[in-house]
């Protein structure tokens, strides 16, 4: 089942849009013009909040809900015409929806019965699915015996059968446990090479999504926040959105003091942090985010004198492999640090100094605000 | 179904239902089993009695009046047969009087030598093991005629009439009611209503079976249905006479020329009755013209007491449908208790209402 | 003999008040109903205690050598009481079956609305709402009136008193029992298992077939239970609408209790209709056990 050339306008979204009205009265614009290409062997990801728009555009792509104008083209056909038994895209949903009444080689062939395939090739199908999804000789059984995580391979063994040239995938994983999630996330990202075919999925679940996707769509209230791989979202965040949405960031905001080479001078809050130059002037409003990973612990005296922050310490917690700490800057806003080493002696209230490269910092021009976030 | 109210009639077969559920969940006990002096347990049929009649009585006397109430005999026989005890006075039909004599359920009151009973009509005196008035005193008496609305059909005299009335595009209904309608069958082949030679019976059978295509329904729920006009007449009871009355110029009731049915009720003291002394003062109390009288006004049937017949307004005394001549009393026939031919008529009346 | 532990002397205390019950206001009549059917009748109602076995020959047409002849009869009321109840059942389900999908994605208010629109009647007497249906059907009624002020047709339909009527009174009476089981197991049908079977490419005739008509079964058969049973003993739309101008089989069995005075054949009666009901019953418990899918 390998791919052939992939093309890079197999999916194509022009200009979505797709407004709600709340029992309140109120206007909720699920979907507010959204442009979007994908590539026929592409894992993409929908990663946002709730209501941002994300289980809308999958369901519109399946066909369950329309879209208020726009177009969509799957390989160059337009999709909104057909109803959502003839559009060639099968769906993985959220909490499985197997059929209860039938059993479990019922439930994966049922694509091939309603289509007429004969018995011999569709109890043949059946079984390759299954074995695909590493579930051989459960086909007697009845969907309420097996697990959890034995449910969603039934689920996407039954969404595969059709040979589809799209799976769309709504939240697969959220109601598995997190080792379970985790084992998924590999074993769905090997079935999408080995199938050659484009995943569409659905997630809320930031680190979901950058496990396992080849490019994320970030949506916050139904507009594309960033469409970028994941190494692009996570270290460099268009907006203060995707920011925030994305990992465990240090946020400072602050206004820049001198500017010139290759660093500037930011002064957040009284502390000074020196960043990379990215023309900035003195006197520009910025936003200076930080990933926790890239502090480093030093003895006071070890450190370059400008590439470091004080704080004290006000708690250490052992993440496994990682320490976790929550200090506080002399300015009084809160700073999180990862350290990868093993502390022995830290005690809240202790005087650290922090140490960062100054080309890790993100710049955001003109952000305000302070804090650490999610 | 002696009831002149006739959404009391029409819910005949709920009480009969709920006799079937107290049959089955045993109803002894049902009857509170009151003791006390002043107390008198009546067992009527619904309606069957002028409420102000009770009230005059416990004025008069301090016995306070508890009335309960049934819809057929069977159902009243099935509640003592189970055991229910506490009532005082029964008001059976003259057959069924004579099925309780059989069953030793009546006590015998001497009525007829209180004073007022040479009131009473001699030729009331019908029930075969009551012939002189020993234990029951006759209560009222009345005919199962035609109603009919006078609009759709001017003048109706005869049962021939009526069963010609679908042939003319007027509807008709018959009584939901085995005895009376295999006893019309049989009155009009000039049998008798207890007959139980089967031969006869087929004979009935089979007119049944012919008329049945032309009537519209079995039902006591008639009155309404013939005053609006949707049913041209029905065999009904002569207690029609009340809407008759109130409606003159569209119903009329009449007492058809080839004769009828007649019903009557006497009213006996239970053997099992708690207040047997209250029992014969209420029969004495009803031997009174004037409470008799008042009583035949409300219910609009037939009084066998002569002197309070005196007192009817003319309007009902002289009535014909109510008290008929001499004449036509000849060709009114009651009701017998059939004994064993009873599974006959159960048998010839499922076959009919069956049939379609 | 053993003894209880704590824990079952109390489930026994807890359950013997329902225990009893159960055993006194249904079985007891029950099985004096079964005893009675082999006893003779007393000539004036009530039982002779002399074992009778004509009783259920006579059901099935036997004569029993007094004034009888062979005849069928009374299974051809069972049968057509049967046929009713049946049509009963296959009318209210065709509209209740729609109804229910209609009414579930409505807005929950107005879903609240109309389950308490159709439960209504359950607040009034049955008697009285039969009677309106009379006003209704009659010749002078609303419905021919209505009909012939808009000219659809000039003389009365004959509706009152006729096998339309019985069935508008039936399907009127019995449509909350059937309308109230299919409606739940509709509302508890998953929406997601509908576009499950859309999305794999099942047109919607196939996903109804397939997914839909299966999964609403047992709320589906409950109903058709539910409206079979008492539309089988009903005697009084048929007498009230229909004219009593046919017997079905809870007439016949008032007949005999007050009429013919033969308690032990009214038994009989009832103990047959108990055990044809028992038989419909079970057959589709069978069917439910052999094959628990539908499918």
């Amino acid at each position: 089942m390998s791919a052939q050339q992939p093309s890079p306008d197999f999916l194509k979204i022009k200009k979505a849009y797709r407004h709600f009205v709340t029992p309140e009265g109120g206007t909720v614009r699920a979907l507010d013009g959204i442009d979007l290409s994908v590539a026929s062997n592409e894992f993409i990801t929908l990663l946002g909040p709730s209501g941002c728009g994300k289980t809308t555009l999958l369901n519109i792509i399946a066909g369950f809900e329309r879209l208020d104008r726009g177009e969509i083209l799957l390989a160059g056909a337009s999709l909104l015409e057909s109803p959502p038994h003839r559009r060639p895209v099968n769906t993985v949903f959220q909490s499985y929806a197997l059929f209860p009444h039938l059993n479990i080689g019922d439930n994966v062939g049922y694509g091939l019965d309603v289509a007429g395939v004969a018995k011999k090739e569709r109890n043949q199908r059946v079984a390759e699915a299954l074995e695909m999804v590493g579930l051989s000789g459960v086909e007697k059984r009845k969907p309420s015996q097996l697990s959890g995580g034995q449910q969603q391979r039934v689920a996407l063994a039954r969404a595969i059968i059709n040979r589809p040239k799209m799976l769309l995938l709504d939240e697969p994983l959220s109601a598995l446990d997190r080792n379970l999630r985790g084992k998924m996330q590999i074993e769905l990202k090997n079935l999408q090479a080995e199938l050659g075919i484009c995943f569409l999925f659905v997630t809320h679940d930031q680190e979901e999504a950058l496990t396992m996707s080849d490019r994320i769509v970030v949506l916050n209230q139904g507009k594309v926040e960033q469409l970028g791989t994941p190494d692009e979202v996570y270290h460099r965040p268009a907006s203060r959105f995707v920011t925030e949405f994305i990992g465990e960031s240090n946020i400072f905001s602050g206004t820049v003091v001198e500017s010139g080479g290759q660093l500037a001078r930011v002064n957040v809050g009284g502390t000074e942090v020196v960043c990379s130059n990215h023309s900035l002037r003195a006197g520009d409003e910025v936003s200076l985010l930080l990933r926790p990973e890239h502090f480093q612990l030093k003895p006071a005296d070890q450190v370059n004198g400008t590439n470091g922050i004080s704080a004290v310490l006000e708690q250490s917690v052992f993440i496994g492999r990682d320490h976790q700490l929550h200090c506080r800057m002399a300015n009084g806003q809160p700073l999180s640090a990862l350290i990868r080493s093993s502390l022995s002696g830290l005690k809240p209230g202790q005087a650290l100094t922090l140490e960062y490269d100054p080309t890790a910092w993100h710049v955001i021009p003109g952000a305000s605000g302070v804090g650490t976030a999610q | 179904m002696k009831a002149v109210d006739s959404a009391a009639a029409g819910s005949k077969w709920i009480k009969k239902t709920l006799a079937m559920a107290c049959l089955g969940a045993s109803c002894a006990g049902a009857a509170m089993a009151t003791q006390a002096a002043g107390v008198l347990n009546l067992y009527n049929w619904g309606d069957y009695i002028n409420p102000e009649v009770l009230e005059r009585f416990t004025a008069e006397t301090g016995v306070k009046v508890n009335l309960d109430t049934y819809s057929s005999n069977e159902e009243m026989l099935a509640k003592l047969q189970v055991g229910a005890t506490g009532y005082d006075i029964v008001f059976p039909s003259v057959h069924m009087q004579d099925i309780m004599a059989t069953l030793d359920l009546l006590e015998k009151t001497n009525i007829n030598q209180s004073a007022g009973f040479e009131n009473i009509d001699t030729a009331h005196l019908i029930a075969e093991s009551d012939p002189k008035g020993e234990y029951c005193l006759p209560y009222g008496w009345g005919t199962v005629g035609i109603v009919y609305n006078k609009k759709a059909v001017p003048e109706l005299n005869s049962w021939k009439e009526f069963f010609a009335l679908p042939g003319q595009g007027k509807k008709i209904v018959m009584l939901d009611d085995m005895r009376e309608d295999i006893g019309l069958a049989l009155l009009l082949d000039g049998k008798s209503v207890n007959s139980v030679d089967p031969k006869e019976l087929k004979a009935a059978q089979k007119f049944l079976l012919e008329q049945k295509p032309n009537v519209s329904a079995f039902t006591y729920d008639s009155i309404p249905m013939v005053q609006s006009g949707d049913i041209a007449a029905a065999q009904w009871y002569v207690g029609a006479m009340m809407y008759v009355m109130e409606d003159p110029d569209t119903l009329a009731y009449v007492i058809p020329e080839e004769g009828a049915t007649m019903y009557q009720e006497n009213m006996c003291v239970l053997k099992s009755a708690p207040n047997k002394a209250n029992a014969k003062l209420f029969l004495e109390f009803f031997m009174k013209p004037e409470i008799s009288a008042m009583n035949t006004v409300q219910q609009t049937n037939g009084s066998m007491n002569k002197a309070a017949i005196e007192l009817l307004p003319a309007e009902i005394r002289d009535n014909p449908s109510i008290n008929p001549s001499a004449e036509t009393k000849e060709k009114l026939q009651i009701f017998r208790e059939l004994g064993k031919g009873t599974k006959l008529y159960d048998r010839i009346w499922t076959k009919f209402r069956t049939a379609s | 003999m053993r003894s209880f532990t704590s824990q079952q002397k109390q489930l026994l205390l807890l359950l013997s008040p329902a225990t009893l019950f159960l055993g006194i206001f249904f079985l007891g009549p029950l099985l004096i109903m079964a005893v009675y059917s082999f006893l003779e009748p007393g000539l004036y109602g009530g039982v002779e205690w002399n074992f009778y076995h004509w009783n259920y020959g006579r059901v099935l047409g036997w004569a029993d050598g007094f004034y009888e002849e062979f005849d069928i009869v009374y299974l051809q009321i069972l049968l057509r009481s049967a046929g009713l109840a049946l049509v009963t059942v296959l009318v209210t389900l065709a509209f209740c079956y729609p109804v229910a999908f209609w009414i579930s994605r409505m807005q929950s208010r107005w879903k609240s609305f109309c389950i308490f629109l159709i439960a209504l009647p359950f607040f009034s007497s049955m008697i009285i709402r039969l009677y309106a249906w009379i006003l209704i059907l009659r010749d002078s009624g609303f419905a021919n009136q209505i009909l012939m002020s808009l000219g659809i047709i000039s003389e009365p339909l004959d509706l009152m008193y006729s096998g339309t009527a019985v069935i508008i009174g039936m399907v009127y009476i019995f449509i909350p029992f059937m309308f109230l089981p299919v409606y739940s197991s509709v509302e508890n049908l998953d929406p997601k298992l509908i576009k499950a079977s859309q999305d794999l490419g099942a047109t919607p005739f196939t996903t109804f077939r397939r997914v839909i008509f299966p999964m609403t079964l047992p709320g589906v058969v409950s109903g058709c239970i539910l409206v079979f049973i008492p539309a089988l003993g009903n005697f009084v739309v048929p007498a009230m609408l229909g004219g009593a101008k046919v017997v079905m089989i809870g007439n016949l069995v008032e007949q005999q209790f007050l009429a013919a005075r033969n308690w032990p054949f009214g038994a009989t009666l009832s103990m047959v209709m108990i055990v044809f009901m028992l038989l419909v019953v079970s057959v589709y418990l069978i069917r439910a056990m052999k094959n628990p899918q539908h499918s």
